[in-house]
Formats: C-alpha cells, sequence, structure tokens
C-alpha cells in the first residue's frame, strides 16, 4: 500500500495531544454524597499514583486514536499497490453519430462514458491520463493531468457529434500526448462503426466497445445542385441506406422552404440503397429538407443473423440520421446592358429570360463608361472599340477593333451547326430566313459555332483576353431569325455560357467540417469583426470573420467544425442584439450525417469488452479507498458520541 | 469562485447525522456544563461535516488566468539561417522574462516533435528527426502543429501559442485549426532568407482549351531584388517565345499568348536565364499543361517515311489528321502519346524501340484506351523481333508457332563471347536470348551453341531443336571466362554447319570486342561461299576497328549486322534473327484477302473487289482475337481485339509499295483503312463529361460532373478514375457521387513529375465515357521564395485573440480570458478535522467553568466529593 500525499500522515502528530488529554488530571468529577466520613477513610488507604498510572479510560482513548488513524489514513489517500507503476493513459472517446444509437436502455455514448469513468477511478496511483473525444477530428478535452476529477468532469462534459467517426487522428494525437512513454497506454471507447483496418497494429492500442449490431435506416446523402447549363433548373439527390439484415420501409418526406414536396415510399432488402433524384425547375431557392418517417422494420432476417431480443420487433436504433438538409441556391441573376437603336423584338428577347436584369440603351454610354458586371449586347451599332469583359454582337453594322466588315453575302445555304457548344445547343437554322450575312474580316481568328454552306460564319466566338465575344452577323431586320424560337434559345445559351458558374458551396457539408462561408457586409469589415453563428438548437456563438482586402464589403466566416446535424445560419453583421431567425441576411448552412459508415450500426470487428493490461488498482465498487475511510470515520464519530453520550465510555 | 462537488449526494447524510448528534445532546448523560456541551457538539457536528464533504469531493472552483505558453517554432525548408537565428534570439530573450511561468517548446515542418518541458538549445535542436535529416516531404503544417500545441497545455491553465513562423503553409488550414482551439495565437514574423534569389514561383495556362484557340500563359517570377533576365517559353523542346524582361523586387507576371492546333496535350515550360545575381538556379523553370479537344488524330510511325504517304494522305482525305515520323519520333512518354488516338508502326522493328517506349506504349492502350495498329513487313512482328516484348503482349496475333513442314531446315550456330568483360547483365541477357531462339526453332531445325573465350568451348553439339529444355539446361550453365578470342570459335562455327547437310546454314555471332586478331574477313567468304549466312551483334564495343571488323563480318556474311548499346535488346535480336533465318515468317506469294468474319466496320466496302496483296507475315491469331480477313492459306491478314480498355490490331500484309501497290490504287483503300483505323481508335472524351482537378499541396481534388445528352444530370453511374503516376504506376480509383451528377474524391500526389488520369463513366443507358487529363505536380511550395506572410499571421493572431509580434516578455502577461482551476479540498477539510478532533477530545476531558454553569447546582460545592 502507498499514500499519495504522503505529508498529510503528518497529522498523526495529533494522537499526541489527545493521549494528553487523558493522561493529565485535569477534571475533577463532582458527585453529591451525603457524608464525607467514609471517602475520607478510602482516600486515607488509596496509594499514590504515577505519572503514567494516571492514564485513564483507554477505551475512549483508543476511540479517538482510531478515529485519528482513519481520518489521518484518509488524508493520505492509500492506495493498494499490485505491482503496476505509475502509468500514462489516453482515454479516446468514440463521439461519432453511431454512439448516439440506443443501446442497453440508454446511448452508446452513456455506456462509453460510464467505461471512461470507471477507468479513471480505477488508474493507478501516480498515473496521469487524458481525455479526447474523436469523431472527425481529435478535441484534447483534458490534457495530461493527475487530478482525476478534472478527468472526469471533462468525460462528463463530452458532448455527442453527429459527424462520422474516424480515429485515426485521435490515435496520432494520443500517441503525441503519450510521447516516449513506455508505459503509456491508449484506450479507444467505440462501437467499432468506421472503415479502419489497421488500427490492430498499433502497440499501445486498446479498443473497447460494448456495442452489438443494431438496425438502423438513415439517410447517406443529401445534395442539391442547379444545372449549371440551365441554372433554372436544379435537382436534389438523396440516397437512403437500409443497414440492416431486415427488409425495411418507410416514407421519405421532400419539402422546400416548408412546403411539402413530394413523399415516396421505400421498401429496402436487407443492406440495400437506393438514390432518388427529385427535379425542381425556377428561379427561386430554399432549404430542402428530407425526412425519413414510419420506419419500419420486418422480421423476415437471415436465420444465421444474431438478433438482440427475439420477441420485439426491431426498431430504428438512429433517429439522427432520419432526416436531412440542402441549401438551394437562387438561380443567379445576370445583369444585361443592351445597345440597340430600338429592336423591340430583340428587347423583349432579353426581357423574357428570368435571369436577366436588361438595362437598354440606345447608344453606347460616353467616355466608354460601360457598368462594371454585365453582359453588352451590340445591336447594329458597335463602338470602334469593344468594351472588356463578355459581350454579345448582333447584326455588326461598322468596323471596330476585332473586325472589318469586307461585304455582304446574300442568301447563304445554312449548314448543320459546326460545332457541339453549349451556346448551339438545341439550336437550328434549317428553317431559317437569311437574307443576308455580313462577311467579317476577323483580327483573330474565330471558333466557328454555325456556318454557312461555304463556311461563311453565321455564330462564331472571339476569345479576347479581355472577355469573349460572340457574333452572329445576320441581318436581323430582313431575316426572321428574331421571331423564331431558336433565337431566344441561343440567346439564352450564350447569357448563361457567357455568365459561367462560380464554384458555389456546397449545398450541404457533413457533420464535423468547418466551413468557410463567403459573406456580404453592409459596411467595411473592421479588423476583429466577428458573426453570429446559430446552431440548428439554436445557441448562438462568435465566429471570426476575415476580411477580403480586395473588396471591402466581402468578407470570410470561418466556423468551427458543426458537430450538429441542421440548419445553422449566420448572420454576416454581428451586432449585440441576437439576430432573428426570419432575417434575410443570414447565410444558411446546411450540415448532415450523411455517412453510411454511421448508418451501419453494425460493429466492423470484434473489439475487447474491459482493458486488459497493466492490472488496475483496487477500487472497491468504483471507489477510492480514501472515500470509505471517510464514511468509516463518520461512522466512528457517531457511535463515539453515542457510547460517550449515554456513558458508556467516559 | 466557486465550490463543487463530485457526489453531492452525500451531503445528504448529514441531515441524518446531524439529527442523530442532536438527540443524543439531548438525552445526554454527561454532567458538563451546557455550554461546553453545545460547544462540544457544534465541534463534532463541523467534524462529521468536513468528513463528509470530503467523501462528497468538495473542490473549489477558481478562475485562473495564468497563461501555459507553448513555443511552436517552424524549422520547415523555408526558414533560412535568418528565421532560425531570429527564433532563437526570441526564445532566448523570452526564456529570460518567463520566471515562474510554466512552458512547453515543439518545432515542427510536415510533423512535430515532442514536446519540451525546457527551452531547446537552438530551435532546429528539437526539431522532429525526419526533419533534421531532410527525408520527410518538404511541407510546413502550422495546422497540425498548432492543434498538437493546444494539447500538450495541461487543465486548469489558460493555453497561449507563440508561433514563431514566416506564415507559409503549405499544407492543412491553420485558420482552421486557430477557430476551432480555445488557445490564444501569439504569431512572431521569422525574416524571409536574404539572399539574391530569383525563381520562377508559379506557371499558370488554362486546363483545357479548343484547337486553334488562344489562350494566354502566365508566368509568376518572384525576386527579393531587381534584376534583369531572359524569360524563355518552350514547347515540348522547342521555344517558341522569349522575352527580356526586368525583374523588380516581389512578383513579376510575364504573360505569353498561345495555342495549340494539332497537340492533344501540350507541354509549356518556362524558363529564366542571364540573371546578375541568383542562388538557386533549379528553381528557375516551370511547367504546365494544356488539354485540348478536337478531331481524333493519329500517329503513324514507319522506318522509311517516304514510302506511306499514300496511306497518309487517304487517311487526311477522310478527315483523319495524320502525323507521319520516323521511328525517331515515336514518343517516349505517356502525355507525348495522349496527343493521339491510335498509334500505328508500320513496318518498326523491336530493336529500334526501347523498353520504356514499349512499357510506355502498352500502359497508353491498356490503361487509357490508346488504339495500337501494326502493319506488316520485313521488320513487323517476328520479324522485327517483338517476341515477348510488351509489344507482342498487346497484339492479337502471335509470331512463336509451329514451322510449316515444307520450310526449309535450318542449322544455326550461335557463338556466344563469354570473356570476362561480358560478366553480369551481358552474359545474362545473352542466355536468354540464346534460349529464345532455341524456342523458335521448328523440331527439325538444329541448333548448336558454341562459347569463347581466349578458348572455345562447344557448349551444346549441332542437335535438333526439338531437345529444348536439355539445349537451354546446358546455355544456362555458360559462365563468363577470361579472354577474348573469336576466331576459332567462328571457325567452329564453320566446320559444324559445313559438315551439316541442312538446306539453311545461319550463324549468329554476339561479342563485345574482339582483342586477337584473326583472318575474319576470309573466313566470312568462305562461309559465305558455302552458302552459310553470318550475322554479328556487337554489344556496346567502344572501339570502331572493332565495330567496322564485325560489321564487315556481317555483310561478307550476308547477314546483318546490329550494333546493341543496351544488353536488353540483344533477345530481341536474337528472334528477329532467327525468324529471318529461317525465312518460317514471310509469305511472299501474291494472295487475295478473304473475309472471316463479317463486320460492320467494313460492311459498305466491297471486299470482293479488293485486288491482291503480294506478301504477308505469316503468324498465328491469339485465342481471342477476331480475325476478320486472312490469306489463302488461312493466316490472319486482318485480326483485331479488344486489350484493356484499348483496341488493338494487325494487318499483316503492308500499305506500301512492296506488298500493297494494287491495293493504293484500289478505290476502297481509303475508306478501308479510315474505317479500320476508327474502330480502333480511343473513343473521343465526351462532351457530358466534365473532369476537374484541384490542387491542394500533395493533394488533389478530383471532380467529375456528368450531363445525360438532354442537359439533365447524370446520376447513379459507376465512376471511376485511372491515376498514372509519373513512375507509370497505376491505381484505379472510384469516384463515388456526392451531387446530382456530381462524383468525387481525393487522390495524394507523392511524386513529382506528370501524372496522368483517365476518368471513366459506365451506366447503363450510356456507352461508357471518357475523359483524361494530364496534370503536372511539381516543386513543392516550400522552396518557393517569398516574403513572410504578415497578413495572414495577423489573421491568425485576431481571429484566435493573441497578438501579433509580441515582444518576447509579453508573452508571459496574465491572460485577458479565464479559466477554471479546480483545487481539491480533501486533504484540507481531513487536516482540519483532524485538528477540530483535538478541541473535541479537550472538550471532553477539561471543564471550563468560569463561564459556564452546570447542571448541579451550586449545593454540590459545599458537600461534593471531587472524583478523577
Amino acid at each position: 500500500m502507498t499514500f499519495l500525499v504522503p505529508t498529510a500522515l503528518a497529522l498523526a502528530a495529533i494522537a499526541l495531544p489527545i493521549t494528553v488529554l487523558y493522561i493529565l488530571k485535569l477534571r475533577m468529577r463532582r458527585v453529591p454524597v451525603s457524608s464525607d466520613l467514609f471517602w475520607q477513610q478510602i482516600f486515607q488507604a488509596r496509594p499514590p499514583r504515577s505519572f503514567w498510572n494516571r492514564f485513564r479510560h483507554p477505551l475512549s482513548w483508543l476511540t479517538q486514536i482510531l478515529i485519528l488513524i482513519t481520518i489521518v489514513a484518509a488524508a493520505g489517500d492509500p492506495r493498494w499497490m499490485t505491482g503496476s507503476p505509475p502509468h500514462s493513459l489516453v482515454l479516446i472517446l468514440d463521439v461519432s453519430a453511431s454512439m448516439q444509437a440506443a443501446e442497453s436502455g440508454g446511448q452508446r455514448l452513456d455506456l462509453a462514458t460510464d467505461q471512461a469513468r470507471r477507468i479513471i477511478n480505477g488508474l493507478p496511483p501516480g498515473s496521469q491520463a487524458a481525455v479526447i473525444a474523436a469523431d472527425h477530428r481529435a478535441e484534447v478535452v483534458c490534457g495530461m493531468t493527475d487530478h482525476i476529477p478534472d478527468l472526469l468532469r471533462a468525460v462528463s462534459d463530452i458532448q455527442p457529434s453527429a459527424a462520422a467517426g474516424s480515429p485515426e487522428l485521435a490515435i496520432t494525437a494520443a500517441a503525441e500526448l503519450l510521447g516516449q512513454n513506455d508505459s503509456g497506454e491508449i484506450i479507444l471507447l467505440t462501437d467499432h462503426c468506421f472503415e479502419s483496418t489497421k488500427l490492430t497494429e498499433h502497440p499501445r492500442l486498446t479498443i473497447l466497445s460494448a456495442a452489438t449490431p443494431l438496425p438502423n435506416m438513415g439517410i447517406t446523402k443529401c445534395q442539391s445542385l442547379r444545372n449549371p447549363d440551365d441554372p433554372l433548373t436544379a435537382e436534389l439527390l438523396v440516397a437512403v441506406t437500409n443497414s440492416s439484415p431486415h427488409t425495411a420501409e418507410a416514407e421519405l418526406e421532400l419539402r422546400l422552404s416548408g412546403t411539402l414536396s413530394s413523399v415516396v415510399r421505400l421498401k429496402l432488402s436487407p443492406n440495400e440503397s437506393t438514390t432518388r433524384s427529385f427535379p425542381r425547375s425556377g428561379p427561386a431557392g430554399g432549404i430542402w429538407r428530407a425526412e425519413l418517417k414510419n420506419i419500419r422494420f420486418s422480421r423476415d432476417a437471415d436465420p444465421t443473423t444474431p438478433e438482440p431480443d427475439a420477441d420485439s420487433a426491431p426498431t430504428d436504433a438512429l433517429t439522427i440520421d432520419n432526416s436531412a438538409v440542402a441549401v438551394l441556391e437562387d438561380a443567379p441573376r445576370q445583369q444585361v446592358l443592351l445597345v440597340s437603336p430600338g429592336s423591340l423584338f430583340v428587347q423583349k428577347v432579353f426581357e423574357a429570360d428570368p435571369l436577366t436584369e436588361l438595362t437598354v440603351l440606345p447608344q453606347p454610354p460616353a467616355n466608354n463608361s460601360w457598368p462594371p458586371n454585365h453582359i453588352v449586347v451590340l445591336h447594329e451599332n458597335v463602338p470602334r472599340q469593344l468594351p472588356g469583359g463578355p459581350v454579345i454582337v448582333l447584326d455588326p453594322r461598322n468596323d471596330c477593333d476585332a473586325w472589318n466588315i469586307r461585304s455582304t453575302r446574300e442568301n447563304p445555304l445554312p449548314a448543320q451547326t459546326v460545332e457541339m457548344h453549349p451556346i448551339t445547343r438545341n439550336f437550328r437554322l434549317d428553317d431559317v430566313l437569311i437574307p443576308a450575312v455580313s462577311e467579317l474580316e476577323f483580327q483573330l481568328k474565330p471558333r466557328i459555332l454555325a456556318a454557312a454552306e461555304d463556311g461563311l460564319p453565321l455564330c462564331c466566338l472571339l476569345q479576347r483576353p479581355q472577355g469573349p465575344v460572340v457574333v452572329i452577323p445576320l441581318h436581323l431586320t430582313q431575316s426572321d431569325l428574331a421571331f423564331r424560337t431558336v433565337f431566344p434559345i441561343l440567346m439564352s445559351n450564350t447569357l448563361r455560357w457567357l455568365a459561367g458558374h462560380s464554384d458555389a458551396l456546397p449545398s450541404a457539408t457533413q457533420a464535423g467540417q468547418q466551413v468557410a462561408v463567403p459573406l456580404q457586409l453592409t459596411a467595411p469589415a473592421t479588423p476583429n469583426q466577428y458573426s453570429l453563428l446559430r446552431s440548428p438548437a439554436g445557441t448562438l456563438t462568435r465566429i471570426p470573420v476575415v476580411p477580403d482586402t480586395a473588396a471591402p464589403l466581402s468578407a470570410t466566416a470561418l466556423t468551427g467544425p458543426l458537430r450538429e446535424s441542421g440548419l445553422w445560419l449566420i448572420e454576416p453583421n454581428g451586432g449585440t442584439a441576437p439576430p432573428s431567425t426570419n432575417s434575410n441576411s443570414a447565410v444558411p448552412v446546411a450540415v448532415n450525417v450523411a455517412a453510411s459508415s454511421e448508418t451501419d450500426l453494425r460493429p466492423r470487428q470484434a473489439s475487447e469488452k474491459s482493458p486488459k493490461s497493466p492490472p488496475r488498482a483496487a477500487a472497491v465498487s468504483g471507489r477510492p479507498p480514501w472515500f470509505w475511510l471517510c464514511l468509516a470515520a463518520v461512522l466512528l464519530l457517531t457511535s463515539e458520541w453515542f457510547l460517550y453520550q449515554r456513558r458508556w465510555i467516559t | 469562485m466557486t465550490i463543487e462537488f463530485a457526489q453531492p449526494s452525500l451531503l445528504l447524510l448529514a441531515i441524518p447525522a446531524g439529527i442523530l448528534l442532536w438527540l443524543l445532546y439531548r438525552r445526554s448523560l454527561s454532567d458538563f456544563p451546557v455550554r461546553q456541551r453545545q460547544l462540544s457538539l457544534i465541534t463534532r457536528s463541523v467534524i462529521m461535516l468536513l468528513l463528509l464533504c470530503s467523501a462528497a469531493g468538495m473542490t473549489l472552483l477558481l478562475s485562473s488566468t495564468e497563461p501555459w505558453i507553448v513555443f511552436v517554432t517552424d524549422v520547415s525548408r523555408s526558414i533560412g539561417t535568418e528565421g532560425h537565428t531570429a527564433a532563437q534570439e526570441f526564445l532566448r530573450t523570452a526564456e529570460l522574462a518567463r520566471g515562474r511561468r510554466s512552458a512547453a517548446w515543439i518545432s515542427f515542418a510536415s510533423t512535430i516533435s515532442a514536446p519540451a518541458l525546457t527551452p531547446p538549445a537552438a530551435p532546429g535542436s528539437t526539431a522532429p528527426a525526419d526533419t533534421q535529416t531532410n527525408q520527410s516531404p518538404p511541407e510546413t503544417n502550422i495546422e497540425r502543429a498548432l492543434d498538437a500545441a493546444v494539447a500538450t497545455v495541461p487543465p486548469g491553465f489558460v493555453p497561449r501559442v507563440v508561433l514563431l513562423t514566416d506564415g507559409h503553409q503549405t499544407t492543412g488550414d491553420a485558420l482552421a485549426a486557430a477557430t476551432r482551439n480555445t488557445a490564444e495565437i501569439w504569431t512572431v514574423p521569422l525574416p524571409a532568407p536574404s539572399a539574391p534569389e530569383v525563381q520562377v514561383s508559379s506557371l499558370k495556362a488554362p486546363h483545357e482549351v479548343r484547337e486553334g484557340e488562344p489562350f494566354l500563359i502566365e508566368a509568376e517570377i518572384s525576386a527579393n531584388h531587381p534584376d534583369e533576365g531572359t524569360v524563355e517559353l518552350f514547347r515540348g523542346e522547342f521555344r517558341v517565345a522569349a522575352r527580356q524582361t526586368t525583374l523588380q523586387p516581389g512578383n513579376n507576371v510575364i504573360r505569353f499568348e498561345q495555342s495549340v492546333e494539332r497537340d492533344r496535350v501540350a507541354e509549356f515550360r518556362v524558363r529564366i536565364s542571364g540573371l546578375r545575381q541568383d542562388t538557386l538556379l533549379d528553381n528557375n523553370s516551370d511547367l504546365a499543361l494544356v488539354s485540348t479537344s478536337g478531331k481524333p488524330r493519329v500517329l503513324l510511325v514507319e522506318s522509311e517515311p517516304d514510302q506511306i504517304q499514300e496511306l497518309a494522305f487517304a487517311l487526311e482525305e477522310q478527315g483523319i489528321p495524320v502525323d507521319v515520323r520516323p521511328i525517331e519520333g515515336l514518343p517516349e512518354s505517356l502525355e507525348a502519346l495522349q496527343n493521339f488516338e491510335l498509334l500505328v508502326l508500320s513496318n518498326v522493328p523491336a530493336t529500334k524501340i526501347s523498353r520504356q517506349q514499349m512499357t510506355v506504349i502498352q500502359t497508353w492502350v491498356r490503361d487509357f484506351g490508346g488504339g495500337f495498329l501494326m502493319l506488316g513487313g520485313d521488320q513487323s512482328f517476328g520479324l522485327g523481333g517483338y517476341y515477348q516484348t510488351p509489344i507482342d503482349e498487346l497484339l492479337p496475333v502471335r509470331s512463336d508457332f509451329e514451322k510449316e513442314q515444307e520450310k526449309p531446315s535450318l542449322g544455326m550456330v550461335l557463338v556466344i563471347d563469354r570473356s570476362g568483360s561480358m560478366e553480369g547483365e551481358k552474359l545474362e541477357m545473352a542466355r536468354a536470348a540464346a534460349s529464345a531462339a532455341v524456342d523458335l526453332l521448328g523440331p527439325r531445325d538444329q541448333i548448336a551453341v558454341i562459347a569463347f573465350d581466349d578458348q572455345t568451348w562447344v557448349i551444346s553439339e549441332l542437335q535438333p531443336a526439338a531437345s529444348r529444355s536439355r539445349i537451354a539446361d546446358q546455355i544456362s550453365r555458360i559462365q563468363p571466362g577470361g579472354g577474348t578470342n573469336m576466331f576459332p570459335a567462328m571457325e567452329s562455327a564453320f566446320e559444324t554447319l559445313n559438315s551439316a547437310s541442312l538446306r539453311l546454314k545461319h550463324v549468329i555471332m554476339l561479342t563485345d570486342g574482339i582483342s586477337n586478331s584473326g583472318n575474319f574477313e576470309g573466313l566470312a567468304r568462305q562461309m559465305s561461299a558455302a552458302r552459310m549466312t553470318v550475322s554479328v551483334v556487337a554489344l556496346g564495343p567502344d572501339d570502331a576497328t572493332d565495330l567496322r571488323l564485325l560489321k564487315s563480318i556481317a555483310t561478307l556474311g550476308r547477314g546483318r549486322f546490329y550494333h546493341a548499346e543496351d544488353a536488353a535488346q540483344v533477345p530481341r535480336i536474337f528472334a528477329k534473327e532467327t525468324l529471318t533465318a529461317s525465312k518460317a515468317a514471310i509469305n511472299e506469294e501474291p494472295f487475295l484477302p478473304q473475309i472471316i468474319r463479317a463486320t460492320r466496320t467494313l460492311a459498305d466496302i466491297d471486299l470482293e473487289s479488293a485486288p491482291l496483296l503480294l506478301g504477308s507475315v505469316v503468324t498465328r491469331p491469339k485465342a481471342a482475337a477476331e480475325v476478320i480477313l486472312a490469306t489463302e492459306k488461312g493466316d490472319p491478314l486482318l485480326a483485331w481485339w479488344r486489350y484493356g480498355l484499348g483496341m488493338t490490331g494487325a494487318f499483316t500484309s503492308d500499305a506500301k509499295n512492296r506488298w500493297a501497290a494494287e491495293w493504293i490504287s484500289w478505290p476502297g483503300f481509303g475508306k478501308f483503312w479510315t474505317q479500320t483505323m476508327r474502330h480502333l481508335m480511343r473513343p473521343g472524351g465526351s462532351q457530358n463529361l466534365n473532369l476537374t482537378v484541384q490542387q491542394q499541396g500533395q493533394q488533389a481534388v478530383i471532380t467529375v460532373n456528368a450531363l445525360l445528352p438532354d442537359g439533365t444530370f447524370l446520376n447513379t453511374a459507376d465512376v471511376s478514375i485511372n491515376v498514372i503516376n509519373p513512375a507509370l504506376q497505376q491505381t484505379t480509383i472510384p469516384l463515388p457521387q456526392t451531387a446530382p451528377g456530381q462524383y468525387a474524391a481525393t487522390i495524394p500526389l507523392g511524386q513529382n513529375g506528370i501524372w496522368n488520369l483517365e476518368a471513366t463513366l459506365k451506366h447503363s443507358e450510356l456507352p461508357a465515357l471518357r475523359t483524361s487529363r494530364s496534370i503536372y505536380e511539381g516543386r513543392s511550395d516550400e522552396f518557393r521564395l517569398r516574403p513572410t506572410n504578415q497578413s495572414f499571421l495577423q489573421q491568425l493572431a485576431a481571429v484566435s485573440g493573441g497578438v501579433w509580434n509580441p515582444a518576447p516578455a509579453e508573452v508571459f502577461q496574465e491572460a485577458s480570458r479565464s479559466t477554471r482551476r479546480s483545487v481539491p479540498l480533501r486533504t484540507w477539510l481531513l487536516s482540519a478535522a483532524a485538528f477540530l478532533l483535538v478541541l473535541d477530545v479537550a472538550l471532553r476531558r477539561l471543564e471550563f467553568r468560569s463561564s459556564m454553569t452546570t447542571r448541579s447546582s451550586q449545593s454540590s460545592q459545599s458537600a461534593g466529593i471531587s472524583t478523577p
């Protein structure tokens, strides 16, 4: 046995004054008697006593000493040594989504934290430990310490995560914490629902799992995307997996911005996955919510598969993967400047495009002051110097820096579209009346997208360093192209292609990831600016904003790991008052479990159920010896009080 | 300050305990004064309470602003001497101001050192071992260093990281680490190297352009001093632009306008030279790859390019661009072959192609779906020495087959130099070549093997080649010996064949030099007169005189001379020689092509009216090959099959004047070849499949976007990517679907050089779609010359609540934020209980009468007896 606080044993010196108090004849007891004649005779016959014979009431003294010994021993924090040296331990708790599965009346994480507490309380004397929470990343929730309450508190404060589990990072972090300590051990408390086959090669690692195979059906994918070639159309992709040995049925309910969009009945065979896509058209975006409801498992399992309980019907063990969200961005609108002498038909074509914000000018702006971020459409009147950026030229009637008009060709025979290109998708000139076409001599070699029979360009593309130019040299006023459906198709294709599509954020992110969200601010960002991040549960936290030095009103908000699944909101402008959830400025970030490894609640490998080595310090029912000594002291004090007050001992 | 109990429920025991104490007090038989008994009760109660609080785990939670400082020092390769010195000085000064503050020290580059609790002698002395030995990849991972630093801080302290770095991370995201950790990050900028340096930081070009479409190539040149130099742009091996440039300190961007007309993958390299001051020279160039999409192209390699012009013209007329090159123009690299959809070898011997080129061709066909066609000639198929080569493996026909009975029997003598200079790979190749030659002979052919050094050794007597295993066993025992005396061996060969009754007699001599003289030319003439042929293989002799003599022997012997610089060519040469000598492989008799299998590829070609062909190479089809046309004797004329992802074909006659003179003037000539080649060509990249690659440090994020022909997203497809690294090692990685029509994965890039990627998409409703891309993984950004990234370090400090560029003494100041430190009170409580126990006992043993009254009335004072 050893004492962790050996200096407390000095308190045993208190036994000395206690003993002195039992030796000294300091108190005389008064007893009323009728006469002292008899007592005087006794006193005269009583021999004198030595100092040591004056020690009285040994039982009482012994009791006090016993009480003192228990108190001193408790203060010394005794531990039984069974031969194990001080130990360094890193406990890794798997907090991934699958640990929230219901098991044995609670959650798997509860079982793991209980086991963690038992391990901490049973540490050999002088040991140090650390606690790491592992999901997608590794978070050291308590660094190396020998203070058991801190470790226990850290374990109790651990929160579950909706992220997928990947313990390699945590094991690496644990090994770094242990450093060169040869007696160090790493214990991973997990349900082993992750894909990693090399963990068993780690020499200091013990994997403990009390998880049993559980049935589960969940959403493993939920993403939405606008068609880059046709931004008016979008699609939602949802994948559902049945990770169980039973046939599973459920209803997949889809809502967009709260409005019910679709309900699909699913019936999946054991271990089957299904992927469904849901198209949508229109410029408006919204928030997709997919939810699995009424999940039922039938009992047609493979007889060889062990069933935890043969009598009750299997139930869906994990609920956080039964719902998912995705953000559908509004279709990007494009600003278009039309410079036309007054062709109503051309103007109407652009006005009819739902993604175009059209401005019409009769003449090119003075001093080449073209508005930024516009696609310029020049009809007939072309300035000497073409503007920078993307340009569409219809029926050019004068020379410019990109071409000279050589001649006018009459009645050319259009051929098939020469080249497959996004601009010429669904574009045909077969029945279009083309009485005249300008023959242009280009400064740059054009890419011919449509040509006449003899190769005369009818639609071509110039790739300038300042921006692309699409030229249609048909004489529109003489042609019926502007009245044909191919013309709006051509213009729509051209606008989409010239606008391009930026690399938008994914519509949904897997839980546990950190996201850098571009923000548009209402005022230039200050150096220490923060935004507010609202979790799906409503918790508000401040997140830093990194300003964009090139654009004062642009910045990037950096989030920490988003461990909760659901819809997060970022208020770009921060502020001291909590933002309204209905704020139009809030940027939504969709976070889902969306991991087939977490939806499958069946442990991939067998694990141990309890630590194997080194032997743990004895602890009765998980309590250290000092605890029982304190209670023993309380009991002794109470008992001694009773005996003294009833004068059984004096 | 708050108080916390680990098991607060234990405090409930105080209630029954207190009640019991009080009840017993009330029924006490003690005769002490009331006040003393009350005091005793209180004392005992307090002791009880102290014990229960101890058992309940009473802990004091204090708010602490004491920081625990972790010094994290960047020791990566981008830190020069000035940086190391500045870091060392900072740490030394900080140590003087540390006092009693707790601290730890960590060094990092791509890996992290173990934390040290004492200051290092020098920052680099505690660097991770693999960084110190330069074995780790040259990276700076600030994110990992920050995570590791925060993990070392024990509970009860405010974590503070002091990061000494130049701010150039090459992997990881330090801002993400700063955001998710709760530590303050104080950043100390380290100075950049000051030696005069100019480097090409990057070369940017679009990944994909259309044929003929102009585009800009941007070269970013970094300099830390004013200088002048010449910036050259190369496309492949040719310089296409050069510009004299004045450089300013900082980044200088030079733009070139280019276009790609014919190449599928164009390699651009920029180089700067002629600088006045430059410390490192190997960072003065960079490379970029530009892919183009356009018409499918054919590469036609012919040993005599002039002879194949009719075929090239016919293909061009049919709209197939053809690139005709001599043998020297055969590409050496995979990315060069990627410019084409079909490779045609016309009468090209294997002895002119290196092993590396053959491997590249095989990889390109098998893994990238390239098409391959071999046209016949006297240097093709087995006659070209392709036996047991990678090219032989991908052909649909084979050359090693049983010789026909009516062919004349051959007697062959192999004369092999086994002198000391042949030791090692040379002799090993010679043995392999001899064994291969034995395999290629017919059972009626006869072979002898003679080895020589300064003596002549008959390894195997002239005997039928049917005894292959015994002959091979004898060949395997050839060991290197002494000097070189070839003449007696040549004489022995002559005598051996002279006494044999055979229709064909051939000698193959292999040597790496002649040391002893002899009448070689006279003997060669004698052998020629005896209707023997002599071929000579010179294995790399440097002596020109020897080469001339050996060549003369071959010429006089009416054989062939080969000068092999690489021993690995010897087996191919021997195979070629054997087949050539046996005259088994060529059939030079006119014949009409016979249709064996109808195919849609040639459905509208009137092959019945095809004219005569005047010869072909005799081959046999492989098991899975499709024989479309054959000779009148049943030998394959046109055969093809699928090899990996590609199609390969064999046309055993030729497309030149030698055997196809009448075909050239046939009206169906162009159409026949056009349709045959289109059938074998690699399909062009799909318009509906878009492959993007985003390089992030040592990784590349591959994204494939796929649309159906109607423009809607293509979902639930089976998408994979074939990745071929610069060492031509291949890996296939599946790309799971991540969004509508989108499939993505991340691949590690561990080697510098060109990586070739081929994405394949399979869907039940579509034919397989493919698209490819080449990317260049260049020098790590660790070697880029850049000034200290102060703005990044300022951001890092700002988002974490730290300080940028603090003075060394400032790092130990109290933290602005606090943390909770728990102080267990058990020992204190139990100590107090122990001390109170003395008072408790004293209150039993001592009577304090002066201020207390007793139960006994004062009447007991007169008659009372005191007893101890």
